[in-house]
Order: structure tokens, then sequence, then C-alpha cells
């Protein structure tokens, strides 16, 4: 083969590669994770909560219309198939206290992760930042929270690693408080999600069925000075 | 033996590396959309990473249990479901994800129908969901460019003088 020929053959392989490449790199994303029916959001006030009054506990039934995936970065209706439970915490009492937070879910395929933050209009500003975020503030907070928690969460993390980082997060995160201060409000935002792995056998092309799951969340306050947990 | 391995790995990679730009080619030029299935909201029928193929299809083509991508109504992106119920009236249509619980939420009008799915191909939407910079590209191709020289000059270089195959 003449160097003529065999520059010609190189040139259009490498073109023949960079053409197909190309044209499959371009192709836009579709099918959003779970576009669903209505709004599950709910959020729930807890009303206020007197420190003299240690242990709230609320038992719900929460109705999923579609399951997710938490790890997955693409997806970005997170927000949209969650369930939101949203307890404002008050100390009406006369000293600090420490609020912990406590989720029990019933089954393994229901996820959960909670933020617990002291009110004040400086998170509030940041809350109203954070909503300008393509996939939504939840995932995206879910995301940044984890991945500052662990560094190895990040896109291409397998699920299996992904549920380990959250799982930890979690135990971490249960032994955290936040210091309320008399007269002061604390905020605590758990989120729920059915996960898609466990989910997926349940659910039905043909029919339209929910998929119910229960935690029992408990909000936990105790005095700052020691800072005992109730049982 | 080791050539012909060789030869028939070559013949092999020519043929599909054809098969690949024709398919380009003919999708380019019929109009055929293509996009990265992203989600497993049609699973078990659409995989995440299959790239599905969308044709713009009159209204009245249309059919309940037609897969379509459907542009959202507000904001950018599309999302790829079956046709649950169709109103030929007023042209529009209901449409639900295989592995989703319920019908979606808004109801789409003809002009947000991107096209329905031809056919799908397995792994293919990895490419764009993993290559998301044209810079990758460029650099995928600049590494071919330098690994293709580089065993051209070697090939080039083992060459006996006076090859009479090379003239």
């Amino acid at each position: 083969m003449t160097n003529k020929k065999k520059t010609v053959k190189i040139t259009a392989v490498i073109a023949s590669v960079i053409l197909c490449v190309a044209y499959f790199a371009m192709m836009s994303p579709t099918t959003a994770y779970f576009y669903k029916a209505d709004t599950s959001k709910l959020d729930v006030t807890f009303s206020l909560f007197d420190v003299s009054q240690n242990v709230l506990s609320v038992e719900d039934d929460l109705v999923f219309k579609a399951t997710t995936e938490f790890y997955d970065f693409d997806e970005f209706l997170f927000d949209e198939v969650i369930i939101t439970k949203e307890a404002t915490v008050t100390n009406t009492g006369e000293a600090a206290a420490r609020i912990y937070t406590r989720v029990v879910p019933d089954n393994t395929g229901l996820k959960y992760i909670y933020f617990a933050e002291k009110v004040s209009e400086e998170a509030e500003e940041k809350t109203a930042q954070d909503s300008s975020g393509e996939k939504g503030p939840i995932k995206t907070k879910i995301e940044n929270t984890l991945n500052t928690f662990n560094s190895s969460f990040i896109k291409g993390i397998s699920k299996a690693d992904a549920n380990t980082v959250l799982d930890n997060f979690n135990k971490k995160n249960d032994s955290e408080y936040v210091t309320v201060e008399k007269g002061e409000s604390a905020k605590v935002t758990v989120i729920l999600w059915a996960d898609y792995e466990t989910y997926k056998d349940t659910l039905n092309a043909k029919e339209l069925t929910e998929i119910t799951a229960k935690a029992d969340i408990k909000i936990i306050a105790t005095q700052d000075s020691d800072g005992a947990i109730p049982a | 033996m080791k050539k012909s391995i060789k030869n028939v790995i070559v013949n092999v990679v020519t043929i599909l590396l054809a098969l690949s730009v024709l398919f380009v080619g003919v999708m380019l030029v019929s109009g055929t959309k293509g996009y990265a299935v992203v989600s497993n909201s049609m699973y078990p029928n659409l995989k995440k990473g299959d790239g599905v193929f969308v044709h713009k299809t009159e209204f009245s083509q249309l059919k309940e249990g037609d897969i379509v991508t459907v542009s959202f109504k507000k904001g950018g992106g599309t999302y790829t479901h079956r046709i649950y119920e169709i109103d030929y009236e007023n042209k529009t249509i209901v449409t639900k994800g295989d592995n989703i619980t319920e019908t979606d939420r808004e109801t789409a009008e003809e002009k947000q129908i991107v096209g329905k799915v031809l056919f799908s191909v397995p792994l293919v939407g990895y490419v764009s969901m993993y290559i998301t910079d044209v810079r990758v590209v460029a650099a995928i191709g600049i590494i071919l460019l330098l690994l293709m020289t580089a065993t051209a000059v070697l090939r080039f270089q083992k060459k006996p003088r006076g090859d009479k195959n090379d003239e």
C-alpha cells in the first residue's frame, strides 16, 4: 500500500470514529427519572415544641407515587418524588437546649436523610439561593452534603457505595445536635424516598399502584449541659 | 496464524465502523433524532443507557401504546414515555412511564411531541452520559490520531528496504 493510500485510510478511519463518537455524544438526555402524577411533597409542621416536652414522635404512613435513585447525579426530578417532613422546633424554655433527630424506617427500601438547622435569616436566604439549581434544591443539597461528608460521593459512584455513604452520614448525623438558645428555633427537614431497586418489581406497567411505607420520626430535646439522649 | 487473527480483527473493526457511519448517515439524512435514556422510568422496555431514535410523526398516526418523546412545557429537556390516552379531537396525549405507578402530571399538546420512538439501541446512550464535553471528543480524536500515526511510523520503520509491496 502506498503512503498516500495509507494516509487516506487513516484519515477516513479517524474521521469515521470522530463522527460516530460525536453523534452519540451529542444525543440529548431523555426520560426524566420518574415523572409523577401529582405532588407528593407533604409539609408537616410539628407545631411549637417546648423542650420540656422532650420527645416528639410521629409515625406516618408514607405513600409514594414513584421510586427514585438518590445516587444518580443525572436524576433531576428527584425533588418531585420525595416526601418531605418539616418540623419547627422552638425553645420556649429558660435555658439552652440540644435538639436530636432520629428516623427509623420500617423497611430497607425506604431511604431517608435529614437536616437539622437553626432558623435564621441567613439560612432562609441560602435555601432561596439553592432553589435556582437545575435539578432541584433538595437533590443538590443532598449531593453536596454527602460529597462534603465523603469526597468519594461523586458521579459514577456505585449504588452500594452510595448507600454506605448515606448510612454512615445518617449514623454520624444521629450523634449530632443543634443547640437552640432560649427563644430560638430550629428546623428539622426529613426527606424520604422509595428506593427504585427495592420496589421496581412491585411497579406494574398496566395497573396504577402506590407504594406505602412507614417511618418513625423522633425529635428529641435535651438540656444543653449534659446532652443525655432519652431512650 | 497471528497475521490471520489480526486481519480478522481489522476486518471486524472496519465493518463495525462502516456500519456505524452508515447508521449515523441514515439518521442525519432522515431527520431522526437520537436521545440518551438517563433513567429507568420506562424499565424494562427502555433502560438507562439505551439510545432511542425518534422520528417526527403526524398526530393522527399516533396511537395508545406508542412510545413518544415529549418536551417539557416549562424549561428544557424531554421525557420519553408511553401514550396512555390520546385525544384526537384536542390533539393531546396523556403519557405514563412503564415503571411509574401513575400517569404523568401534564397532558402533552401536539406541539410538545418531538416524535415517536422508532427503535432503541442498548448502551449507546452512555456515550453522551459520560462524554459531556466537546473537548473530550476532540481529545479522543487527537489521541486516536497520535496512536495511528505512531503505529504507521513504527510499521514504516520495520519494513525492510526495497520491499516491493510498499511501492
